[in-house]
């Protein structure tokens, strides 16, 4: 039975990694896609609007050009800190054995993503209320932030680190039973 | 640690070495000598019972407790 529970939680933490391969594809397009955002920018006339995941925020452009540099660089900012993360997370799949998982390592690795999901939400919640203003001098942005779940996910994986802190006391413990 | 782990004498007495002892009470020598050296955290009935066994003599003789003096 511990051997079938072994192999099905190694079958979860692969299918987790492919995931996380996702997420990380995804944000890291995102962050193409507002890359050439940019580069439209400076090089006019660049027929780019067309592909599916660049925004449309030229009519920032007629606004202020310092405007759309800002909200380019704070939307870059929150996608690299993002792939960051999800790197941080497959880093930590692939360090975690099922054999020992409670060690300091993973407890770093795990604080570390926490204090970055803090970061995100941080800054999420400055762009956020960036937006809101913008939104109304340049019209609406087609660009959502949700900064909610950044704080929820930071403090669940901070407590997730600490219960692996008690893990590796308990651990440490037991392997100085005789 | 207050609690003293007078092993090494009991054996001594016993005139038997620790791979002995290892082989009589069915415990790897990395755990013994754990145990030898005071690093041990905790003991198992079962081992002090197999310990108290091989070596004929009551878990006191074994350990001690010394008031730690701060």
């Amino acid at each position: 039975m511990k051997n079938k529970e072994l192999t099905r939680t190694q079958q979860v933490l692969t299918v987790m990694k492919f995931l996380v391969y996702l997420s990380i594809t995804w944000y890291f397009l995102k962050l193409v896609g507002i890359g050439l955002m940019g580069l439209s920018f400076l090089i006019r006339g660049l027929p780019l609007s067309n592909l599916f995941f660049i925004p449309d925020w030229f009519n920032l452009l007629e606004t202020n050009p310092g405007y759309l540099t800002l909200v380019i660089v704070l939307v870059m900012s929150v996608s690299l800190l993002n792939i960051t993360i999800w790197i941080l997370v497959l880093r930590l799949l692939k360090r975690i054995q099922l054999t020992n998982p409670f060690n300091m390592e993973v407890i770093e690795r795990l604080e570390r993503i926490s204090y970055l999901l803090f970061i995100i939400w941080i800054l999420s919640i400055s762009a956020g209320g960036f937006f809101a203003w913008l939104g109304e001098k340049a019209g609406e942005l087609n660009d959502s932030w949700s900064h909610g779940p950044y704080l929820f996910m930071a403090g669940l994986v901070f407590i997730i680190s600490q219960i692996f802190k008690r893990g590796v006391e308990l651990q440490s413990e037991n392997d100085l039973t005789v | 640690m207050p609690i003293i782990v007078n092993l090494d004498v009991m054996m001594a007495r016993r005139k038997m070495s620790l791979n002995e002892l290892s082989e009589k009470v069915n415990i790897t020598l990395a755990n013994l000598s754990i145990l030898k050296t005071g690093k041990a955290k905790a003991v198992r009935f079962s081992t002090l019972e197999a310990i108290c066994e091989a070596l004929d003599c009551q878990p006191g003789d074994i350990l001690e407790y010394v008031e730690d003096q701060k």
